[in-house]
């Protein structure tokens, strides 16, 4: 598959007074034209942070720092801040989790669409805004959208807000969406809805789409493959059904065994983990989730484990790199 | 073989879940802070509010501590023969225009206008909390007449309303700080009340209120320690306007007694000689903004050292 | 005698709209219009449905936080818990409690863990103070804290610990019925689950009932006897769990059940994706509430308003067409 973005070794820290926190710390992932990643983890584990530095929407704190961050072809990781705005948008394109904060309550929804064509079309004529405007509404599905653009965002519903917001964000035909928790604050038959319409819309604009989310029933609708988080790190990304069925990291198995109603009938005990998520300034010593870990071995506390590759997925457990090592043996 | 491994593994049961109950969790060595630990340590990581502090403690210990820092009585010491001397030699700020020591007029002087702004802002504070407590908590009638009455109090030009309160009580220091009450607790009771409104509602209220406790605990257990940071921040910021206020009264003429030290009455007794004598307003003018600028910075720093977006 | 604990009977809970200067009333939500349900002693019934449509008020007029404009609500076939004032619903109090979603809003931050639990153990529960402390460790101990923990304030805990804070607060009053109101909505998974083990260890251990009140379809399955499916204010399907989930009735039940996150080893369910967005309850639709999004909607639906009739033994619907 064509890669649309390709991202090495990136490291996100933070300077702050009590010391570096290293928000994202190595991770390595690639996204195809035309497929949905879904990145999951817990909270904190360091997904939105991930985003916001392919955006580079981050604060002066921040440190951004990569092998590679190539987007779309380009060289993204020395962008200055003129490159990088030009980017957003144009490339990448980003939707929130809470519509109602990220559209702005004073302005009707006509400006704050008509803004973007406006952006990347400087001297577009009134007429053709509105006409483009109402085309996006329709079909991000929003009905009557001629009426819809006279008015403000609180007298929208959440879900009619969310696609308003999709409808902004893909204004500017971006070759990459970004989804961060898009129907997490929705109602369920809403979040089935938005969901649709991701995918529909991807299919017909040829765009990819990284979904960030805790949600694996979000990720089980929507996404191709899958990279899991932890502490900073992928611990494991591949196709979403081998995830699914067949987890290689212990983090990923014990997540999924915790949800309810898969793999625990009804009423029984439910998979937990241990202990809690590690301070980020404080990372342990070898692998990070090996504190909490079950299957946890000496060499785990001692040695960081390096990314394998096993049948097409990639996974950093020192489990794993024993078996392959076996089998070489 | 790569596969049969990964099913081995996968065949082998899932770790026992560690009981939820029963088993403890913790343990970790954090650090016990307390909420007050937080807000001081907020306090002093701001400088001009330790700035502001120190100049407080400084003021307040030399009004406090006056007679050993001035041989002369600010009263009694009059010295006919030598009124209106310019600050130098004996006198170093000078004398005023009926030949008293101004450094100990000062200093005798800060004990009545910090005093006065102390007891004003303590008196509109218990007042106004406690309006603000009832209609916030109770809500309905009792909140809307108890408000309605705050804001005509609000509505009235409050250097006036002081003004025809004097005038009714009488000058006298004690009713300066009346007046001074009166006319600035409806802030308080506004700002207690929009707090309560917030902590009311909040589920450690409701969860209180289930448990059963009468209004009384969940008034005074739950919801007021919940309200003192404002209250604080609001307290020192009053302080402040009434030591502004009783020094503007003063120079108003409503000042209680000619003879004894006050800086707003010194301002008054200076004001016929601005042009000619202009120190003996300047001296007490510096000492009152001085007084009333570390008392904000300490506002401030408090305000910043509450505020639970600055935690961590 | 039944074997009813909480049984509620045609409860309604409506909402005033007022203007904003005036306090003119100028509409009214009907957030619970016409509810009755009877949760048996030792279950766990579940209370779904999609934000709006009630299931929280609902909780909140079990435990007395809102108040209700009719109906009633017996406790062990008692009095009318919305009858009782003063000292009788102090006392009535103790053995109903809630366990509210948000575990940073739920603990008075001025107070350390101990020091709140010892609170309801002295004041509530008459104990001395020495009593008091060993039984707030206890109590800790029960929800997996360490008892070192009674000197902690709440923002020095994360928050699944918050919420074993709160639960074991909770259960100092030794409460026979316990409500849940999107108790582990707000938690990440793997914490999630340690919450949902608690509850249902406790559940076990002290027969206590649960009125489980979540949007999160897979969690109500997981813990709850029996469900019940609430639409705009009113009770559209209520039946065991398994015969809710196996075989649902209501066009809006096998709506919200194919919306369930399916990963592997389950059959895929057909998805039926509802259009349009859900009424307000401030205007509510005439007829059917449900007939503005229903796939089956036809004429019918639109006047009269579908009651609850029993399809099967235990299984309730309202729809016309069933």
């Amino acid at each position: 598959m064509e890669k649309l973005i390709e991202v090495k070794n990136l490291r996100t820290y933070f300077n702050t007074p009590e010391g570096v926190v290293r928000s994202v710390d190595g991770i390595s992932f690639e996204i195809g034209v035309g497929e949905t990643l879904a990145l999951v983890g817990e909270s904190g584990c360091g997904k939105t942070v991930t985003s916001l530095s392919l955006l580079r929407l981050l604060p002066e704190t921040a440190e951004v720092s990569a092998d590679s961050l190539d987007i779309a072809g380009i060289e993204s990781i020395d962008l200055t801040k003129e490159q990088a705005r030009a980017m957003r948008g144009k490339v990448i394109s980003m939707i929130f989790q809470e519509p109602m904060t990220s559209l702005n309550p004073v302005f009707k929804i006509e400006r704050q669409l008509g803004e973007v064509f406006r952006l990347h079309e400087p001297g577009i004529s009134k007429q053709e805004v509105f006409k483009r405007s109402v085309d996006i509404l329709q079909r991000v599905g929003v009905p009557n959208p001629a009426e819809r653009l006279k008015v403000y965002p609180h007298q929208l519903s959440g879900g009619l807000r969310q696609r308003v917001m999709i409808a902004i964000s893909l204004a500017s035909s971006p070759k990459l969406l970004i989804a961060d928790e898009p129907t997490t604050a929705l109602d369920v038959t809403i979040q089935a809805q938005i969901l649709d319409l991701l995918k529909r819309l991807q299919e017909e604009m040829h765009m990819s789409i990284l979904l960030i989310t805790h949600d694996f029933g979000v990720v089980s609708q929507i996404a191709s493959r899958v990279a899991v988080m932890y502490a900073g790190r992928i611990v494991e990304q591949g196709m979403l059904e081998d995830i699914f069925e067949n987890p290689l990291h212990p983090y990923t198995e014990l997540l999924i065994a915790s949800i309810p109603g898969i793999k625990v009938t009804r009423g029984g005990r439910l998979q937990t983990i241990s202990g809690t998520v590690p301070n980020p300034l404080h990372f342990p010593e070898g692998c990070r989730f090996a504190p909490r870990c079950p299957y946890a071995r000496d060499i785990c506390s001692r040695q960081e484990p390096q990314e394998i590759d096993i049948g097409g997925r990639r996974v950093s457990c020192h489990l794993r790199t024993e078996d392959k090592g076996g089998e070489q043996a | 073989m790569n596969q049969d491994n990964d099913k081995k593994r996968r065949d082998e049961k899932l770790p026992q879940a560690p009981e939820s109950a029963g088993k403890e969790i913790g343990g970790e060595a954090l650090p016990v802070t307390n909420y007050w630990a937080n807000v001081v340590r907020l306090f002093f990581k701001n400088k001009m509010a330790v700035v502001g502090l120190v100049m407080m403690i400084i003021i307040i210990f030399m009004c406090c501590a006056a007679p050993l820092f001035t041989k002369y009585d600010p009263v009694a010491d009059m010295e006919y023969y030598n009124v209106k001397q310019p600050p130098g030699g004996d006198h170093w700020l000078g004398t005023d225009h009926v030949g008293r020591d101004v450094w100990s007029r000062l200093l005798y002087g800060g004990r009545t206008s910090v005093l006065t702004g102390v007891l004003v802002a303590l008196f509109a504070g218990v007042i106004g909390v406690t309006v603000g407590l009832v209609a916030g908590y109770f809500g309905g009638v009792i909140d809307a007449v108890l408000m309605r009455f705050t804001d005509i109090m609000l509505s009235f030009p409050f250097m006036i309303l002081a003004i025809a309160i004097m005038a009714a009580l009488g000058s006298s220091q004690r009713n300066i700080v009346i007046s001074l009450a009166v006319t600035s607790w409806p802030g308080f009771a506004r700002l207690t009340r929009s707090q309560v409104l917030t902590i009311k509602n909040s589920e450690y209220v409701e969860s209180a209120k289930v448990a059963g406790f009468k209004n009384a605990r969940i008034i005074f257990k739950h919801v007021l320690p919940n309200c003192m940071g404002t209250f604080i921040i609001q307290l020192t910021l009053t302080i402040g306007g009434a030591i502004l206020s009783a020094a503007g009264l003063a120079y108003l003429g409503m000042s209680p007694n000619i003879a004894e030290p006050e800086w707003g009455a010194m301002l008054n007794d200076g004001k016929p000689y601005l042009q000619t004598h202009a120190y003996l307003t300047t001296i007490p003018g510096i000492a009152i903004s001085i007084t009333v600028l570390a008392i904000n910075w300490i506002g401030d720093g408090l305000r910043d050292a509450f505020d639970p977006k600055m935690r961590k | 005698m039944t074997n009813h604990l909480i049984s509620i009977r045609d409860l309604q809970v409506h909402f005033p709209i007022k203007t904003m200067i005036l306090q003119r009333t100028i509409g009214v939500v009907r957030a619970v219009d016409g509810v009755s349900l009877d949760i048996e002693k030792g279950k766990t019934l579940g209370l779904v449905g999609e934000s709006g449509c009630g299931k929280t008020t609902i909780g909140r007029a079990i435990v007395r936080l809102n108040d209700p404009n009719g109906g009633e609500i017996r406790y062990e076939d008692g009095e009318d818990i919305l009858s009782l004032s003063g000292e009788k619903l102090r006392d009535m109090r103790k053995n109903i409690q809630i366990i509210f979603q948000d575990p940073y809003s739920s603990l008075n931050p001025r107070h350390t863990v101990g020091g709140m639990l010892q609170e309801v153990l002295t004041v509530q529960m008459h104990m001395d103070k020495k009593q008091a402390a060993e039984r707030a460790d206890e109590l800790l101990r029960q929800v997996g804290l360490s008892p070192i923990y009674a000197l902690r304030y709440p923002h020095e805990f994360s928050g699944g610990q918050r919420q074993r804070v709160a639960i074991a607060r909770a259960l100092a009053l030794e409460p026979r019925f316990l409500v849940c109101d999107e108790a582990v909505s707000a938690l990440d998974v793997s914490i999630q689950s340690q919450i949902i083990n608690l509850l249902m260890d406790l559940k076990d251990q002290y027969q206590m009932t649960y009125l489980f009140i979540s949007h999160a379809l897979n969690v109500v399955e997981h813990i709850s006897d029996v469900v019940a499916v609430m639409y705009l204010g009113k009770i559209v399907e209520m039946a065991p769990t398994e015969e809710v989930f196996q075989h649902p009735a209501h066009p809006y039940t096998r709506a919200l059940l194919s919306a369930i996150p399916i990963l592997s080893g389950r059959k895929k369910r057909e998805r039926i994706i509802l259009h349009g967005e859900v009424p307000s309850a401030a205007n509510v639709p005439p007829g059917c509430r449900f007939h503005t999004r229903c796939p089956h909607m036809d004429e019918s639906c639109r006047e009269s308003c579908p009651e609850l009739k029993e399809i099967s033994p235990g299984h309730w619907a309202a729809c016309s067409k069933i």
